[in-house]
């Protein structure tokens, strides 16, 4: 759930789903690990490698991060995330695509 | 009649509390099974039981005994069985108890693998939502969700869900977005009295909502295909909705308000001397539990 500030689940989330299926085993296992570790399932991992997530807000974060445009941070803000939490969002969808270039 | 038989009979008699019901079951007469323990009480010199007109109960010293031949009779039974070839090979009827929607989702398939791979055995299951005793009422197995009382149950953990708060993202995109268990009064709400009849819903930090439901439903089922359709929230365990959120047809809120998640657990009586059949539905439901991605 992403309120104010995001939470671990969420960035993991957005983490998940912005390096889908397509990391190296190393990193899949490091975020299964580190998924389990806040507590979700193999299902919501798989989920958000697909680009959704089990939690509603969750997934309207992850759409901004995969998609930023104005329909999606609009959507994101009729949820209730606030205009820094979907700054904050791009800028980690940004810097995770750069490291992942 | 056989010593052995005598302390089997007893100790049918004391786990049902009853001489009809042990009767029946053993498929014996109910005067049979009278002179079987009247004939354990003359050996011993003591009395066992204390028969009343409702019930049956055990004197102290039948408590003892009740122990004493429970544990003799498995020791008898394990011999046999690894002198017979059977202990390595399962054989017999398996009985399984689940909660009705986790039985069918996620024990049933299970069940079915299992009679795959062992082809000369039978199966029965008793997936209902309220307390089985699984002494009393002969169950092999059971699969529990929640914390467990003290037992003398052997015990496997095999996963654990959390009790969520539900709704379809056409719901929440034409209604909002509850931010806090307060709002839910602003809901409609579908309540599911299956298992949790109360108004009062519980949440972390031992937070209560009185919800006054609009629509109560007296099965999981209910519950949730109204909200699946789109009608109201619920609140539900996530393994019954566990392929509607993967579908996305059905999203979580207020997952920080939830409270802790409740473990799931695979029960059996027998500890280390279970028989096959038991160990091998246990160690085949265990693995196949333990690899389920909605449940771990």
């Amino acid at each position: 759930m992403v309120g104010s500030s995001m939470d671990p689940r969420a960035r993991l989330s957005i983490e998940l789903a912005l390096t889908g299926t397509n990391a190296n085993k190393r990193l899949l296992a490091k975020q299964e690990e580190a998924g389990r570790a806040l507590g979700m399932t193999g299902a919501e991992m798989d989920v958000a490698r697909r680009g959704s997530s089990f939690d509603f807000n969750t997934s309207i974060a992850v759409s901004l991060a995969l998609n930023a445009c104005r329909e999606t941070r609009q959507r994101a803000i009729r949820a209730g995330i606030s205009e820094e939490t979907c700054e904050e969002i791009e800028r980690l969808a940004l810097s995770l695509r750069a490291q992942a270039a | 009649m056989d010593r052995w038989q005598a302390m089997r009979i007893f100790v049918k008699v004391a786990e049902t509390e009853s001489f009809a019901d042990t009767a029946r079951q053993m498929f014996m007469s109910a005067p049979a099974v009278t002179r079987a323990v009247a004939s354990l009480e003359n050996l011993i010199g003591a009395r066992l039981l204390v028969r009343t007109t409702r019930s049956v109960k055990m004197t102290e010293a039948g408590v003892r005994y009740f122990e004493d031949c429970r544990r003799i009779l498995a020791d008898i039974a394990e011999a046999e069985a690894a002198a017979g070839g059977s202990y390595a090979t399962p054989t017999g009827t398996l009985s399984i108890t689940a909660s009705a929607l986790f039985g069918q989702m996620y024990v049933l398939p299970i069940v079915t693998s299992y009679l795959d791979t062992h082809s000369t055995m039978k199966a029965k299951t008793l997936f209902i939502d309220r307390p089985v005793n699984i002494v009393e009422e002969g169950i092999d197995v059971a699969v529990r969700i929640g914390h467990l009382p003290d037992s003398n149950l052997s015990a496997v953990k095999v996963g654990s869900v959390r009790r969520v708060m539900c709704g379809s993202p056409k719901y929440f995109e034409r209604y909002g977005v509850p931010k806090s268990p307060d709002d839910l009064k602003d809901h409609r709400i579908a309540a599911s009295t299956a298992a949790w009849a109360s108004p009062e819903w519980k949440f972390a930090s031992d937070l209560r909502v009185s919800v006054d439901a609009a629509l109560q439903c007296n099965t999981n089922e209910a519950a949730i295909q109204s909200a699946r359709e789109g009608w109201g929230l619920t609140r539900v365990l996530n393994y019954q909705i566990g392929p509607a959120l993967v579908a996305g047809e059905l999203q979580i809120v207020l997952s920080e308000f939830e409270e802790p998640a409740l473990p799931i657990h695979i029960l059996h009586p027998e500890g280390r001397h279970a028989p096959a059949k038991v160990r091998a539905f246990v160690d085949m439901a265990a693995s196949r539990l333990r690899e389920n991605r909605l449940l771990n």
